[in-house]
């Protein structure tokens, strides 16, 4: 276990070298990655349909397409979102240089998580290589093909000393957190998020947690029902559900539930033909410890639609349940998995009181023509992120920030956020050493009119 | 749990919403200003009693920046609070894509006793501009302004939705046991590890405000006049016990030789000849802290000051000359009107002596040459930076005033305080139509699909082109 602090340690003094922090150095090492990425392109498309199932163009759309985007926005964007930003002064320091200097805060810590394995450690990477810090990169061990490549190539491409790739579970990860680190990204589950603050406590690292929730999705009466539900199929079943920002649960009148399931009914057969099972575009469920936790959900659940699984394969059929209680097993974790459950409630205000009893989520989505409610609902909840209309899209734009609240998380990363969250902004003030005389009302001893 | 009743209060009250309409937050803004005109009196009383704090400091410090903290928030609150728009793709040319500032909720917000008014006000202020509720935990050590507070504040704000709690260890420890949206705290390191420790419970967010050694570097080419004046001004502001204070002066042994005799002069301009009888000199705040900076005069030599008076809590303004690292006064935060000369060879020796430490709340570097000045900013770490001068840079509220590493995480001051209690949440409003558009992101999955898509979506670098 002394490796941990060995690997920690190297980053450390690579970082304190200095080499890490020149732009030049690090738009170098972008570079690298991006050129990675392209030239590797066939074993990462491999390595996710090993670890879920994913077909080439879904993968490359869904991971490798974001992280091509996220590299070159940040070389691009590196000169002017580095460069010193000079702030307004006040009466006293009209003379004076006032600044906000952007300076790499150290070494950082990444852990993936397995459901994106490969964008979801990319991205941070990108932005904590671009704010000039060391990057020690844990892959989640549960998508292990991934985990493997990320851990062959990165050393390839990358300098090995600062940036290397950490592989294990969960005796590694443990062992790695009692190291500091100057800043900790965590992608994963709220029950893990709180062990990584708490050990993140113990050195005062600031944390970036992006967690999880249950992201509801609610369906307004006035709206284009066949519109709504072709894109909420296209968010729930991706991954075979298993992404943070998944639609979790629909909440709509009991008077269209019907049509959703039949309009969502007709989507699924447009995204992946008669059989299911056989289109190349759907996924599996990652392993069987979550494929028997999602087929537990199901239980005493009246199946609208779908619940046809194949343990030997993890394969779950996308299902849809119809008058859930919001008291069962499915409404009380996040679901993860291909099954949307639908509650019902009477009106926008039950929908509210309903989503605002609960944890705040990672995402919120509304459907409706009136832009008046879609307006309340977003104001009257609270939640990470929202896309009104539509799903996940949110998560698309790099110049939204994009992270939770409450129990989904903490801070925020993509785009230039990504770049500020690895940064430390650091308050510079450069005086004259002469003009001592505006000095002077400050100094003791005091008096009435020096105030 | 002995705060439970009150926390829960509070969150119904935030659940009603009746923090969130602007002018709520401006009349209990406004509120808060007329607590800090009506109450000046009291305010410079109570901090007096606790510390000896010069009126002249105290209405400096816990007056007048705070009123410039709720003016600057006032003048531009509604400003603030608007959805910020974002630069869009162009696949959502047509959406509306915006930042919101969203409350958090029920915040908390832990008070030092150094600045008691300054240290819970500052951080209030941005609470209440970003709509929260807040429980407000003033130090039980400068306890005739912790009184103060408790009695008066609940007459300017609203109390279904800010209190105040009393107390000492005990009731801080309990108060941590329940769940706050919020978390703001000015202290040391050691209880910040342990606000945070009870904060990661239940996913509390943070801003630690904690501390360090700031090292103060002087170089050879500087006048010795000012950089004496403007060092001393800011080690005794409030007998030392400053967060942002000069903690130790790095110089060589020539610079300490010149540097003598002008702080003796600059403590004699400021304070007079027996500083203890100037009423702009404080006092330390307990006998247990009083006891803890006597116990570091046992380091270097003194070459100015080292007088005291223990019934008063009086230690006078006092440099230490030849201070070793090893000294007592090199192993702690000094938090006393206490001045450590460290003698160096030369700037790089400053600086990887600097590097050596736990990245301190601020550096200070004075020369006339700007070139060294710009080295000492370069390569070391610190929450902020002062060159030429001590203690200013935290008074320009456009500057964002926070640690790094161990003097603390997150910042505030100004708008950096609102930002610290809103939670900006990425809102993207699409259009329903339009849904063509969407078709190449549907499955099935296809090469043709994907060319489309990466089109779209794509963000190329500069000097290519991309015939759609």
């Amino acid at each position: 276990m002394e490796r941990m602090q060995q690997i920690v340690g190297r980053a450390r003094a690579a970082f304190n070298s200095g080499r890490s922090r020149p732009l030049e150095f690090r738009i170098q090492q972008l570079k690298a990655l991006e050129r990675m990425v392209q030239e590797k392109e066939k074993e990462i498309l491999a390595a996710l349909k090993a670890d879920l199932n994913k077909s080439g163009p879904g993968a490359y759309g869904h991971e490798i397409l974001g992280v091509l985007g996220e590299l070159a926005l940040a070389m691009e964007k590196l000169p002017s979102w580095a460069a010193p930003q000079p702030v307004k002064k006040n009466l006293l320091t009209m003379r004076d240089e006032a600044y906000i200097s952007y300076e790499p805060l150290g070494v950082v810590l990444v852990i993936g998580a397995w459901n994106y394995p490969f964008v979801l450690v990319m991205q941070p990477l990108i932005g904590a290589i671009a704010a000039g810090n060391a990057v020690v990169v844990k892959p989640s061990e549960v998508s292990e093909n991934t985990a493997r490549l990320v851990a062959e190539l990165l050393p390839q491409y990358l300098d090995k000393e600062l940036y290397p790739v950490v592989t294990g579970g969960v005796p590694e990860t443990t062992e790695l957190l009692t190291q500091r680190f100057d800043h900790i990204l965590y992608t994963g589950n709220t029950a893990v998020g709180k062990i990584v603050m708490a050990a993140a406590a113990k050195h005062l690292t600031p944390v970036t947690l992006e967690l999880g929730g249950k992201s509801p999705c609610y369906i307004d009466k006035d709206c284009d029902l066949a519109v709504a539900c072709r894109r909420i199929t296209w968010g729930k079943y991706m991954n075979c559900g298993q992404t943070c920002i998944a639609p979790d649960y629909i909440l709509c009148d009991p008077s269209i539930q019907s049509k959703v399931v039949e309009n969502i009914k007709v989507t699924l057969k447009e995204f992946y033909g008669e059989d299911v099972k056989s289109s190349p575009d759907y996924e599996r469920i990652v392993n069987k410890r979550h494929f028997k936790r999602v087929l537990g959900l199901l239980e005493g659940q009246k199946i609208a639609h779908g619940g046809e699984t194949d343990e030997a394969s993890c394969f779950i059929a996308p299902t849809i349940l119809t008058d859930v209680s919001p008291e069962s097993k499915v409404m009380e974790e996040e679901i993860f998995g291909p099954v949307l459950p639908i509650v019902t409630v009477k009106s926008v205000e039950e929908a509210i009181e309903f989503i605002n009893r609960r944890e705040k989520p990672l995402a919120l989505y509304v459907f409706s023509n009136n832009k008046q409610l879609i307006k309340r609902v977003i104001s009257e909840t609270s939640s990470g992120g929202v896309t009104g209309n539509d799903v996940m899209m949110h998560f698309f734009l790099s110049t939204l920030p994009f992270g939770g609240v409450g129990h989904s998380g903490m801070g925020a990363y993509h785009g230039r956020c990504s770049f500020e969250t690895f940064s430390h902004r650091r308050a510079c003030l450069i005086k004259d050493l002469r003009m001592e005389s505006t000095n002077k009302m400050r100094y003791p001893p005091g008096s009435q009119k020096k105030i | 749990n002995p705060y439970a009743g009150l926390v829960s209060h509070l969150r119904a009250s935030w659940l009603s919403g009746k923090t969130r309409p602007m002018e709520y937050r401006v009349a209990q803004l406004e509120a808060l200003g007329r607590f800090l005109d009506e109450k000046k009196q009291e305010i410079l009383e109570a901090t007096e009693l606790d510390m000896g704090k010069p009126s002249f400091e105290a209405f400096f410090s816990e007056i007048l920046l705070c009123k410039n903290e709720l003016n600057i928030t006032l003048n531009n609150l509604c400003h603030w609070m608007k959805d910020e728009h974002v630069d869009k793709n162009l696949v959502m040319q047509l959406d509306s894509a915006f930042i919101r500032k969203d409350p958090y909720g029920v915040v908390l917000i832990i008070a030092p006793w150094n600045y008691p008014i300054h240290l819970f006000l500052v951080p209030l202020i941005g609470a209440i501009a970003a709509g929260n509720c807040a429980i407000i935990k003033p130090s039980e050590i400068s306890k005739n302004t912790e009184r103060l507070i408790a009695e008066t504040l609940s007459c300017y704000l609203d109390n279904d939705c800010f209190a105040v709690v009393t107390g000492g260890v005990p009731e801080t420890t309990r108060l941590l046991e329940n769940k706050f949206d919020y978390i703001f705290f000015t202290g040391s390191p050691p209880v910040g590890r342990i606000v945070m420790t009870a904060a990661a419970k239940h996913l509390t967010p943070v801003t630690l405000e904690l501390g360090g050694k700031n090292p103060c570097y002087v170089s050879d080419t500087c006048d010795v006049t000012n950089v004496a004046r403007r060092v001393a001004w800011g080690r005794f502001f409030n007998a030392g016990q400053t967060c942002i204070a000069p903690d130790y002066l790095l110089c060589t042994v020539e610079m300490q030789d010149k540097l003598m005799p002008a702080l003796r002069e600059a403590i004699t301009e400021f304070f007079g000849p027996n500083p203890r009888e100037s009423p702009d000199f404080g006092r330390i705040v307990s006998d247990k802290q009083f006891r803890r900076i006597r116990a570091l005069l046992g380091s270097g030599r003194v070459a100015i000051g080292g007088q005291m008076d223990e019934a008063e809590r009086y230690i006078a303004p006092t440099v230490l000359a030849d201070v070793l690292p090893s000294d007592p006064a090199m192993q702690e935060e000094i938090f006393g009107p206490i001045l450590p000369i460290v003698v160096i060879a030369n700037m790089d020796e400053a600086i990887d002596f600097i590097n050596a430490r736990p990245q301190p709340l601020a550096v200070y570097a004075f020369s006339c040459d700007s070139k060294v000045v710009n080295q000492v900013l370069e390569r070391t770490s610190s929450g902020g930076f002062c060159g030429n001068d001590t203690l200013m840079h935290v008074t320009l509220t456009s500057l964002p005033f926070g640690g790094i590493g161990n003097s603390g995480l997150g910042k505030y001051h100004g708008k950096f305080t609102f930002d610290t209690f809103s939670h900006h949440r990425g809102c993207l409003h699409r259009n329903m139509g339009l849904e063509t558009l969407n078709t190449p992101r549907y499955p099935p999955y296809t090469q043709q699909k994907l060319r489309l898509l990466t089109t779209t979506f794509e963000v190329k670098r500069r000097g290519t082109c991309t015939l759609l």
